[in-house]
């Protein structure tokens, strides 16, 4: 049946009125958290904030930015013009269903190694992989979504790790994403197991000097909002609610330029340890009618490094400019489009596992009715 | 019948192929060759299955597939090879041919199915094929030939055939087209064409042609001395033979009009004078508007007639005065010898009779009107042309109206009177046939208008046809003022240029697809070209005539040789 | 004729089909005669247009100043975007003998297609009396002038290879006489040929 929209209509026109004066409200409250990120910055070069014991150390409570070296208020201006390669993947996953005749879980994992103004065609691999048991078949169970998620996400990051290149320049590796694999520490075996590959992963990629990166594109966190309001969590009539970091560093960064780089303090930081510690920056990769903030995730390594910072600035506008007016690293949409699996190649792939089983034999039960119900065709008309 | 196996077939390529039409609206010929190597006129050829049609092209008409390959000037826009392509599928050229006769050709020659056919018709189980008036059409795409010499012999005859005169020569392969002489004489014939379209020299080749086949004999009446003594051309200066000259005394003589006619100097063989007598009434009626005489002529004529005799009357008439008055009683009466004491005498009112009398002074003045002529020279003539001469009349210095319609209708009354008696004779058993006479006369239409149609011997013969051996020859250039019902009854019609609508309509009454004719006649060229049509020939067709000049000549006497039968010639010298 | 696959059949009806290759593969020019082999034959037809699609992100990118060669490159190479390539047929051969009526089927999915040399142009062209001109003639939504010409230009020099060089006269002849109702469509056709053979 069909939207009734007669029924949406009240809803949508109570919404609309409320939202008008949230709408006031949240300029206010954007104009509030711009002075206090220019009071803090203030404080802490004068040394009033040196020690605050919520945010000295992590805090497994809470999930918010942390000071790093640059001023915090700082915007930085990309002026580089070195070389570098890219080095971008990205995946996209089968997920099983109890309703499928064969419930098969699959990733699809595509790298592609950029090499900007060499004139050669850019390097695609693309391997697709059944999620296995722990007899190593291929896994006809029912498995659930975080956990190929997290197997694709491993993947993605071990592309990166792995490919092998003989250039010379700074690689620069990107991941559509945040470095930080899930928010809340996960404890099942399974996800234990994958996580500590990924670390292992993020190790090997340090060790290869490789400039790693998750780019969040339309980030909605609210870090360093959140840094503000423990710091000033006893100034009477601080209300910062329902305003995003993008908000406020849409107002502060040019386009082109970034923020500081902020540590990440999460319930998860602890797994993340030294190098490997997570970090991240704001990057206004817009123009001046029409700004756009993206949140890049980095690893210690890279921010201690500031040629290695530059080098991905440039890296990222380099590459968002390319897309033009809806701008978006070149490389992930690439690799999003080599890596994404279409409706269709899953029918395909499942008619063709079970023709291949019905040759060897084995008997396959016919996926749900419901299932089959829903895919019915619509209405035709003779032609 | 022609040797068709050789002479029928056609080794021309052909000019085109049926697309269309039918027999009231002529055939439509889509041409394969260039427009203008065919032209209005010619001899056409339709070979469909075992039928021939032949044909005469009437009109070409340009034509598109689309209106606007015609319109488009396409040799602006691409290459020269490519619009000789376009325009060769696209562009064409219809010729409308008006078919006449058709011919069974039978079948492929050397097929087994021809000889079948022939073994039929070897047989007699099968008629002899003979051209026969169309009756159906052809089927699409036929293919069309310009006719070659065997067609042409085919339809209007071999030129060595005894009887067959060539009178022109097809326009575009110059092949001889004939007409034949006992055919054309069967019926009264004419020769038309406007001032200065060569009517004279084409009527010099016809009477040349009958003097020379000499099966008739020829009056002409040589209303201006054209045909008998040599002449010079007006318009080329050039001389002219005259017939005597051609074939001598012998055969054609020259009879002038009056006791000392003389014809530019020269004398003619024998003169022609009229006694009084000769003069009947209905000659004199028959000048009503040349003479310009009342109605009340008949009754005074009657009254003549009946108180003088038809051989008295004219005598009588011309001895009595005009006008003459006597005393009388102290009154004056007019004289006894007076036309008004005749006229009172014989209730006749006298100035009826005083007005005819003075308008008959014309007549009592000519010269070769006479009381007592020294001879019969109107019997002379007669006799000439029983024996099988020819007779040039001249007129000499007589060249008006008055003369050349009295003398002409006079001597034709008496000539047809003596053919008529003789004709009777032997349709009784009692004599031998008559000689085949042809009299020729210019300037027709004042002998045969409506109005005289009814009253000279002329419009007589005409209707008569050749009941007594006796046909006309009429030569005018204004058809139109001839009296339809003479002009439906002429057989061979030989045309050439006429500008008029109407003498165009005339000279085609009465044939069928005059339409298609019609302009035809128009586009003629003076001079060159002449059309021949009706009763007298198969088919309409367009010849471009001979040259009338000494080679014509030549070429007569060599096809007189060439008919000349060797083998009874020797066998009558060598009977042994 | 070639025998590098120049693409694979996408889908077809009777009256033509459509062939999908990738960018790197020889692809015919447009006019160009192929075959696409089948069971006891082969299918004939003529390229008519030589499509290839954009999408999403090569709108975007052409819409930005300048592009890098390496992205040209990606887009060329890499990325699954195929060329596709419009046939209509124009005969067919059972057994070696050619026919220029519409094939009794037509090829299947996947049947790979051959671009036609020199000698396979005029064994088609000498079959019959240019029957298949009607084929291109009468299908609507083709460039039929263009396409005319450029089948002209080609086989026009494969018969003249051959010794017969009045075959360019003969074929303008037969198209004429199939054009000559439709007086805008033949001048299209001829202007295109006229341009084609411009000293002739």
């Amino acid at each position: 049946m069909p939207i009734n929209y007669i029924n949406l209509q009240p809803q949508i026109k109570d919404y609309c009125d409320q939202a008008k004066s949230a709408y006031e409200n949240r300029a206010l409250k954007i104009e509030q958290a711009l002075d206090l990120l220019h009071h803090c910055a203030d404080e802490i070069s004068s040394g009033t904030l040196q020690n605050i014991p919520a945010l000295s150390s992590p805090h497994y409570k809470n999930r918010c930015a942390r000071p790093d070296k640059e001023c915090i208020d700082q915007s930085f201006k990309m002026n580089n013009k070195d070389q570098y390669v890219l080095l971008a993947s990205d995946g996209s996953q089968i997920t099983s269903s109890h309703h499928d005749a064969l419930p098969i879980s699959l990733i699809n994992i595509s790298g592609i190694f950029y090499e900007p103004h060499s004139k050669k065609t850019p390097e695609i691999q693309v391997f697709s992989e059944f999620v296995k048991n722990a007899e190593n078949d291929i896994s006809l169970d029912m498995i659930p979504e975080d956990l190929v998620n997290l197997i694709r996400d491993v993947a993605e990051a071990g592309m990166l790790a792995n490919w092998n290149t003989e250039t010379k320049l700074p690689i620069i590796a990107i991941s559509d994403g945040p470095l930080e694999l899930f928010h809340a520490p996960r404890t099942s075996a399974d996800h234990q197991q994958l996580f500590q590959e990924y670390l292992q992963i993020l190790e090997k990629i340090h060790q290869k000097g490789r400039i790693l990166s998750g780019y969040i594109d339309k980030p909605r966190a609210n870090l360093v909002i959140r840094m503000l309001e423990i710091i000033y969590q006893s100034t009477s009539g601080l209300d910062l609610a329902g305003i995003s970091d993008a908000d406020i560093f849409i107002r502060l960064l040019e386009p082109g330029s970034r923020s500081a780089i902020f540590q990440l303090n999460s319930p998860s930081s602890n797994n993340y340890t030294g190098p490997l510690a997570i970090q991240f920056f704001y990057l206004n990769v817009g123009r001046k009618d029409r700004p756009w903030i993206v949140r890049v995730e980095i690893n210690r390594w890279t921010a201690d490094n500031i040629i290695s910072v530059c080098l991905l600035h440039q890296a990222l506008l380099d590459q968002c400019r390319l897309m033009g007016s809806q701008p978006y690293p070149y490389i992930l949409h690439r690799a999003h489009e080599e890596a994404v699996v279409h409706f269709d190649e899953k029918e395909k792939l499942t008619a063709l596992l079970s023709f291949s089983l019905q040759q060897s034999g084995v008997e396959i039960v016919s996926k749900s009715y419901k299932s089959s119900a829903k895919e019915l065709q619509n209405r035709t008309r003779m032609k | 019948m022609a040797d068709k196996n050789t002479e029928k077939t056609n080794i021309n390529s052909p000019i085109g192929y049926v697309v269309g039409g039918g027999l009231k609206a002529n055939l439509h010929v889509r041409l394969t060759v260039p427009a203008f190597s065919v032209q209005e006129g010619s001899f056409i050829v339709i070979k469909s299955g075992n039928w021939q049609f032949y044909s005469i092209a009437t009109d070409l008409q340009l034509g598109a597939t689309d209106p606007r390959f015609a319109d488009d000037i396409m040799e602006n826009r691409l290459p020269p090879s490519i619009v000789t392509l376009l325009q060769g599928q696209t562009l064409y050229t219809n010729l409308v041919v008006l078919p006449s006769l058709m011919l069974e050709s039978g079948p492929e020659l050397n097929s087994p199915e021809h000889t079948v056919w022939q073994e039929l018709i070897d047989s007699g189980e099968k008629e002899e094929p003979h051209p026969l008036p169309v009756k159906t059409v052809p089927v699409h795409h036929s293919k069309a030939f310009l006719a070659n010499k065997g067609d042409i012999a085919e339809i209007f005859g071999k030129e060595t055939v005894d009887g067959n005169f060539t009178i022109g020569h097809t326009r575009e392969q110059k092949h001889p087209v004939c007409i034949n002489l006992d055919k054309l004489i069967q019926r009264s014939s004419g020769i038309f064409g406007a001032t200065g379209s060569g009517k004279s020299f084409l009527t010099r080749i016809i009477l040349a042609g009958l003097i020379d086949h000499d099966q008739s004999s020829v009056l002409i009446y040589d209303m201006h001395n054209e045909y008998g003594l040599d002449d010079t051309a007006s318009d080329t200066g050039q001389n002219v033979i005259g017939l005597r000259s051609a074939f001598g005394r012998t055969k054609v003589q020259i009879v002038g009009l009056g006791g000392s006619a003389d014809i530019r100097g020269i004398s003619p063989d024998f003169n022609l004078t009229l006694s009084y007598e000769d003069i009947m009434p209905e000659d004199v009626e028959m000048l009503t508007r040349e003479l310009n005489l009342r109605e009340t002529t008949a009754a005074t004529l009657d009254a003549l007639v009946q108180k003088f005799g038809r051989s008295g009357w004219f005598n009588a008439f011309k001895s009595m005065k005009h006008g003459k008055m006597v005393e009388q009683d102290g009154k004056r009466i007019p004289a006894p010898d007076s036309v008004a004491f005749w006229a009172n005498q014989n209730g006749i009112h006298p100035m009826a009779a005083e007005g005819l009398h003075s308008k008959l002074k014309r007549l009592f003045n000519k010269s070769y009107i006479i009381e007592n002529p020294p001879s019969d020279s109107i019997q002379a003539v007669i006799d000439s042309l029983k024996k099988g001469q020819h007779i040039v009349l001249s007129f000499s210095n007589f060249e008006s109206d008055l003369d050349y319609l009295l003398i002409s209708n006079l001597l034709t009354r008496r000539i047809r009177a003596e053919w008529e008696k003789m004709t009777n004779l032997f349709r009784n058993g009692k004599s031998s046939e008559p000689r085949q006479l042809v009299i020729v006369i210019e300037e027709a239409h004042k002998l045969l208008n409506r109005e005289m149609a009814a009253q000279t011997t002329f419009g007589t013969i005409a209707r008569e046809m050749r009941k007594y051996y006796v046909t006309l020859l009429i030569i005018d250039q204004r058809p139109s003022q001839i009296y339809d019902e003479v002009m439906s009854q002429l057989g061979t019609r030989i045309c050439g240029w006429l500008g008029d609508d109407d003498d165009v309509h005339a000279v085609l009454s009465g044939l069928a697809g005059r339409d298609a004719l019609r302009g035809m006649l128009a586009r003629l060229q003076p001079k060159e070209e002449v059309l021949l049509l009706g009763w007298g020939v198969p088919m309409p067709i367009l010849v471009r005539s001979r040259r009338y000049n000494a080679d014509f000549y030549k070429e007569i006497k060599h096809s007189r040789k060439m008919n000349f039968d060797q083998k009874t010639a020797i066998n009558a010298l060598y009977p042994d | 004729m070639s025998d590098i696959s120049a693409g694979r059949l996408l889908r077809s009806n009777t009256r033509g089909c459509v062939v999908g290759c990738h960018v790197s593969q020889p692809a015919p020019a447009f006019g160009s005669m192929i075959n696409i082999p089948t069971k006891n034959g082969k299918v004939f037809g003529l390229v008519y247009d030589i499509h290839i699609d954009d999408d999403g992100l090569v709108r975007q990118l052409a819409a930005v100043g300048s592009v890098p060669d390496e992205v040209i490159f990606d887009n060329r190479i890499n990325r699954n975007v195929p060329v596709e390539m419009s046939i209509i047929f124009i005969g067919y051969s059972i057994d070696n003998k050619i026919s220029h009526l519409l094939p009794p089927r037509p090829p299947l999915s996947l049947d790979e297609m051959y671009i036609c040399g020199p000698e396979d142009l005029r064994n088609f062209t000498n079959a019959g009396h240019f029957g298949y001109f009607r084929h291109i003639i009468s299908e609507q939504d083709i460039p039929a002038g263009e396409l005319l010409s450029a089948h002209l230009q080609a086989a026009g020099n494969a018969q003249k290879v051959g010794g017969n060089t009045n075959w360019i006269n003969e074929a303008i002849q037969e198209i004429i006489i199939l054009l000559r109702d439709n007086h805008e469509l033949m001048t299209n056709v001829l202007g295109a040929i006229g341009d084609a053979f411009p000293a002739s």
